[in-house]
């Protein structure tokens, strides 16, 4: 079970498949996220709504259901709605192992989101068909043809954009659940002074950098090498003295 | 299994408190919530009953820190103890990385701890996991409690597998963040 994972397809493609369908329903926003609620990707406006919540919800949400069809003698149900006063919520399984989530106004327009949803979900199949199910003992997903599609192109990013990335300001920002309890350890969270988030660059000679992330950096990418770099012992070490500094000295 | 997804440029590891009822699962991870730099936490969820037991799961993200521009975030769940909820602990127990079990020390709760344990055996093997194939330590909670099982007996009777094991008071967070630091460690020493 700890074998790695690897979610993986264009960006823009993918992104252009979500916003399609965003544009084509008329609606406020489509989030795609995996059976167990992790967020691929979403398009729209969801600056409003905390997504990682979101994901880890809806995933709650939708393998409750799937127990209710068990006991109705039913394999799942594909499709959840929500109505609500003014937003409502439909949710589609996609091939099992994905969940495309639509967030929308007006409920004439269920059918159309219905047909839509279905339209695009099988561009969305096609973007990740290249993957195989979890390898059965070890959860891996080996892609079938690496060659392909392991090549992204080279990224350049800057220091603002990987010290403020947009994803994590707007789940940040919005709460869509607050006790009492969380409102007195967000007030004595304030008190706390924010620990400087460090990254880790591999070096040519394998030696750990430890540093603040200040300066701009341009790398390559690939699912390839992110795995192979997660797994060696360098990042392990690294990931250790992360875990160090925020548990460390707390006792 | 740890999660990159290249299109966010995140990798998600995902660490599952399990064990009785009222065991202190909820406790531990507002423990956390509440103590570390509110930088790397942004919400808890918590669902939960009127008498605060858990009725679906409690889900806390946290950032670690970049990797190649990769976020490596801490995925932290746990699953409702009471017995009923067996549907909802298998949800969350898929692909996880790691477990501290929480076992309730008092003499009276030492039943549910090895019921509990067994569910966790069950649970995993029926996602095809043996439970000596995934990282997990054990959490002795409420050792400040008078009625409680000496650890030598705890141990003997509960930790069978020889797993890492400590000592905590979750309320007060003795031994909370011990736990986390090292199942994590566990989990990142076992990426391959």
């Amino acid at each position: 079970m700890e074998g790695i994972h690897v979610i993986n397809a264009k960006r823009s493609e993918i992104q252009g498949v979500l916003g399609s369908l965003v544009e084509k329903t008329n609606s406020t926003c489509t989030v795609l996220i995996t059976e167990d609620g992790q967020i691929v990707t979403w398009s729209g406006n969801c600056n409003f709504i905390n997504l990682t919540a979101l994901g880890a919800l809806v995933a709650g949400m939708f393998s409750a259901t799937k127990e209710v069809a068990r006991l109705l003698g039913e394999k799942e149900f594909s499709i959840l709605f929500q109505q609500g006063q003014k937003l409502n919520i439909q949710i589609s399984l996609i091939a099992m192992q994905m969940m495309l989530i639509v967030v929308f106004e007006g409920i004439q327009k269920t059918a159309l989101i219905r047909l839509q949803t279905q339209n695009h979900s099988k561009a969305i199949i096609n973007l990740f068909e290249i993957y195989q199910p979890p390898i059965k003992g070890t959860g891996k997903i080996k892609p079938q043809d690496q060659t392909q599609k392991q090549q992204l192109p080279v990224k350049k990013v800057t220091a603002a954009q990987v010290n403020h990335p947009v994803q994590t300001e707007e789940i940040s920002d919005n709460k869509i659940k607050k006790t009492d309890l969380e409102k007195e350890a967000t007030t004595a969270n304030t008190a706390k002074s924010p620990l400087p988030q460090k990254e880790w660059i591999s070096e040519s000679d394998e030696t750990i950098s430890l540093k603040e992330r200040t300066s701009q950096k341009s790398f390559s990418l690939t699912p390839k090498n992110v795995e192979s770099e997660i797994t060696n012992e360098s990042f392990k070490n690294f990931a250790a003295s992360l875990l160090d500094d925020i548990f460390g000295d707390n006792e | 299994m740890a999660t990159i997804n290249t299109i966010n440029n995140e990798i998600n590891i995902k660490i599952v408190y399990y064990g009785p009822g009222l065991s202190g699962k909820t406790t531990n991870l507002r423990y956390i919530y509440q103590n570390v730099p509110q930088n790397l936490v942004s919400e808890m969820i918590s669902l939960d009953t009127p008498e605060e037991r858990t009725l679906f799961f409690d889900f806390l993200p946290m950032e670690l820190g970049f990797v190649h521009g990769f976020k490596i975030r801490l995925l932290l769940y746990t699953v409702p103890g009471q017995t009923y909820y067996e549907s909802s602990r298998k949800l969350v127990l898929r692909n996880c990385d790691g477990i501290i079990f929480v076992v309730d020390s008092q003499i009276e709760q030492f039943e549910a701890n090895i019921e509990s344990l067994a569910s966790m055996k069950d649970n995993l093997l029926a996602q095809g996991v043996n439970i000596t194939q995934i990282p997990w330590i054990i959490q002795y909670n409420k050792r400040d409690l008078k009625n409680i099982l000496d650890i030598p007996i705890l141990e003997r009777k509960i930790n069978h597998f020889g797993v890492e094991s400590f000592e905590a008071v979750a309320k007060t967070g003795k031994g909370v963040f011990q736990t986390i630091k090292n199942i994590s460690k566990l989990v990142i020493r076992k990426l391959e």
